[in-house]
């Protein structure tokens, strides 16, 4: 329990900390801010877990675990989990998704309804659905999964690499439309 | 308590996480799945209580039966976002399209191939299809289930300051 305990505290930290940082300064690449904000937080984990009893003073022997091995490593995995499958998707989302944007883009809307033009020039806060385009291209570009020459969007080699893998991935689940 | 319940619970719980992956993996291979999320989602509620059931079986206690049911429970929350980055990512697609083209694609070959009111149209169907919306005389609006949606995303995109995104 004592590992599950602290884990819950470091996620609770890790999220408090990373609204202090994203209210209190403008960070550009916020992703890998709240990845270093994580980061920051596992040696601090692991530090709580070795400063304190078994039972952190309160917790019936039933709850005690007899190998603090396991009962730490378990801790740090649902710590890691909360972040990368919890936190950080929260933010992948309200940052990138494209359903959710045109979701929140109805209920803005005087009214609460859009029909599809609508959308199309609302979307992105009003820079419209091009600039989705567009803006997931630079992302290949800055990522370094394409590169521009002559005009022309080609796959550099660690782009190649990720679309034979996904590529694969896709044919192998019969993933042919997204959902 | 025994010192091995736990690594008991824990090891109950990766083995059926992994059973739902090779299960997810086995079906989708075979079978045109038209429900993607829902029949993923059975498969880790199944081995979720896989995990209960053989815990119960290994006479493991309740607490650390819940351990195991939490691998499971954290192995979702790991798994749905990279099965939905293959699955669904526009980025994905892009990228393998630039790849399939021997001279890669200029910007209106790409604007070509994803013509942004067809996308839109497209998703608006999905949408629809999921029960996110409804749409009236050409106009959506949100379902309930699309305001409990969008109502927390939206309180998360005001506290951390994150303006309109997309």
């Amino acid at each position: 329990m004592k590992g599950l305990l602290l884990a819950a505290a470091g996620s609770l930290s890790c999220v408090l900390a990373v609204t202090v940082l994203f209210r209190a300064a403008t960070v550009s690449r916020r992703a890998a801010a709240m990845l270093y904000l994580f980061l920051a937080s596992v040696p601090l984990y692991l530090a709580a877990y070795a400063l304190t009893p078994a039972d952190l003073g309160w917790l019936p022997d039933r709850l005690v675990e007899q190998s603090a091995f396991v009962c730490g490593a378990f801790g740090l995995f649902v710590h890691a989990a909360l972040f990368f499958g919890g936190w950080l998707q929260v933010y992948n989302l309200a940052e990138r998704g494209f359903s959710l944007r045109i979701l929140i883009d109805i209920d803005e809307a005087p009214g609460g309804a859009l029909s599809a033009d609508e959308e199309e020039a609302r979307y992105g806060g009003g820079r419209g659905m091009r600039w989705m385009l567009d803006k997931r291209l630079e992302g290949l570009v800055t990522a370094g999964l394409a590169t521009r020459r002559a005009d022309r969007l080609v796959a550099t080699s660690k782009g190649a690499r990720a679309a034979r893998l996904f590529g694969g991935l896709r044919a192998f689940l019969q993933i042919s439309t997204p959902q | 308590m025994s010192a091995d319940a736990l690594g008991t619970a824990l090891a109950t719980g990766a083995a059926w996480t992994a059973a739902a992956v090779a299960g997810h993996l086995a079906i989708f291979h075979m079978v045109q799945v038209e429900h993607r999320a829902r029949t993923l989602t059975l498969l880790f509620a199944g081995a979720a209580l896989a995990t209960s059931w053989t815990c119960l079986l290994l006479d493991v206690d309740h607490w650390r039966t819940l351990y195991g049911m939490s691998v499971v429970a954290c192995a979702f929350l790991l798994y749905m976002p990279s099965y939905y980055t293959v699955a669904a990512s526009q980025s994905v697609q892009l990228v393998i399209d630039i790849h399939a083209a021997a001279d890669g694609l200029s910007l209106e070959e790409i604007r070509g191939r994803y013509p942004v009111d067809e996308i839109l149209a497209g998703r608006f169907q999905t949408l629809l299809w999921a029960g996110f919306v409804t749409e009236r005389d050409g106009r959506f609006a949100l379902t309930g289930k699309g305001r409990l949606t969008s109502r927390p995303f939206r309180a998360v995109k005001a506290l951390w300051r994150l303006g309109p995104g997309g």
